[in-house]
């Protein structure tokens, strides 16, 4: 039984968590919502910013990750490929 | 010494042709002539369900290259494949027998009969080699054995390919099974054990789908469940062909029903 998670699930996980914020949040806070390492949520992040699915802006303190329109066109996409997965039971 | 070799290559050269039908009009389908069209277009919308569902689980594999979907796709692009294949050999026969009615009569010619005999083989060989090995591939999917990233069990996938290759030519035989059981004789043609291995697959589909739904308990996994019922009933009644055609209309009919519950529940996931 392969408990690990796709790259598809790792990459759907990390947008829903920046869309439960509001499309605004922490790179802490994404960390632990996405229950990810640093190193592996820095290395996802380069990819979903190269993809123009998020977008990095600077804070007072530091910095934190938006969702971007494509992002959420993509996450709505991936919500319906998910429930296709589960309803024809792939 | 001769002779009785002749005879016997002519004996065995008479039964050749005998068990493959090419001596008279040979009719694989028990379907009744006012039918022939209607099942055409019935079968031309489990075209379209299957071509919609083949194309998105494509553009889904397309996006995410997980070999899953690749095969999901296939086995519905198979399932469109075949029903064309069917609904193109019968519109075939129906145009010949508009021609021949055309011209006033009906007799057809010898040549004649064993070219519409070999095309009419040829259709349904691929009808039912492309059918069994769409559900095959969906039987694999749903049974999660595709999924695994380690390299494919190619000796099994190989010897299920093989045997339903046999099975496609043996349901193409004019073979009647005659079993007498001292009270009663029971018949049962050859295209019977095609029926009888799409229903067994079915089955096996069946079963998966509905655990699919005791674990997940959604309407569109239920629905899935019920089409992949009422598939596995319509090759149930299409057992029974031989016995009336009005069987053969009820399994087109339940078929189309069930291939419409998929497509409703492929409409509900597009909508979430």
């Amino acid at each position: 039984m392969n408990s690990r998670r796709s790259k598809l699930e790792l990459v759907f996980d990390i947008l829903v968590a920046i869309q439960n914020k509001g499309g605004k949040i922490k790179p802490t806070h994404l960390m632990y919502k996405s229950n990810l390492s640093h190193k592996l949520l820095s290395e996802y992040l380069d990819e979903l910013k190269a993809k123009e699915l998020v977008r990095e802006e600077p804070t007072d303190k530091s910095r934190v990750v938006l969702i971007t329109d494509k992002g959420l066109n993509f996450l709505a996409e991936m919500r319906k490929v998910k429930e296709f997965t589960e309803t024809f039971g792939l | 010494m001769e002779s009785i070799c002749h005879t016997d290559r002519f004996l065995f050269h008479k039964l050749f042709k005998r068990i493959f039908g090419l001596t008279c009009m040979f009719e694989l389908f028990f379907v009744p002539k006012w039918f022939y069209g209607i099942d055409a277009v019935l079968e031309g919308i489990v075209v379209i369900v299957a071509l919609l569902i083949a194309g998105y689980a494509y553009k889904v594999y397309k996006k995410l290259e997980e070999r899953k979907f690749k095969f999901f796709s296939l086995a519905f692009l198979l399932i469109a494949i075949s029903f064309l294949a069917k609904i193109f050999t019968h519109l075939v026969i129906v145009s010949q027998t508009i021609r021949d009615l055309a011209v006033g009569t009906m007799q057809i010619s010898l040549t004649n009969t064993n070219v519409s005999d070999l095309f009419y083989r040829f259709g349904f060989f691929f009808h039912i080699g492309l059918f069994l090995t769409a559900l095959l591939l969906l039987f694999l999917v749903s049974e999660k054995t595709l999924h695994q990233k380690e390299p494919l069990n190619m000796k099994m996938i190989l010897l299920a390919l093989f045997f339903t290759f046999l099975i496609t030519v043996f349901s193409n035989l004019k073979y009647i099974l005659m079993l007498d059981l001292g009270i009663a004789t029971i018949t049962f043609p050859s295209v019977g054990f095609f029926y009888l291995t799409s229903l067994a697959l079915m089955v096996m589909i069946t079963f998966n789908y509905s655990k699919n739904y005791l674990k997940k308990k959604t309407n569109s996994t239920l629905l899935v469940a019920a089409a992949f019922i009422l598939l596995a009933l319509s090759q149930l009644i299409f057992l029974f062909d031989f016995v009336d055609t009005g069987f053969y209309i009820g399994g087109v009919i339940v078929e189309l029903i069930g291939y419409l519950t998929l497509l409703a529940a492929f409409i509900m996931v597009l909508k979430k």
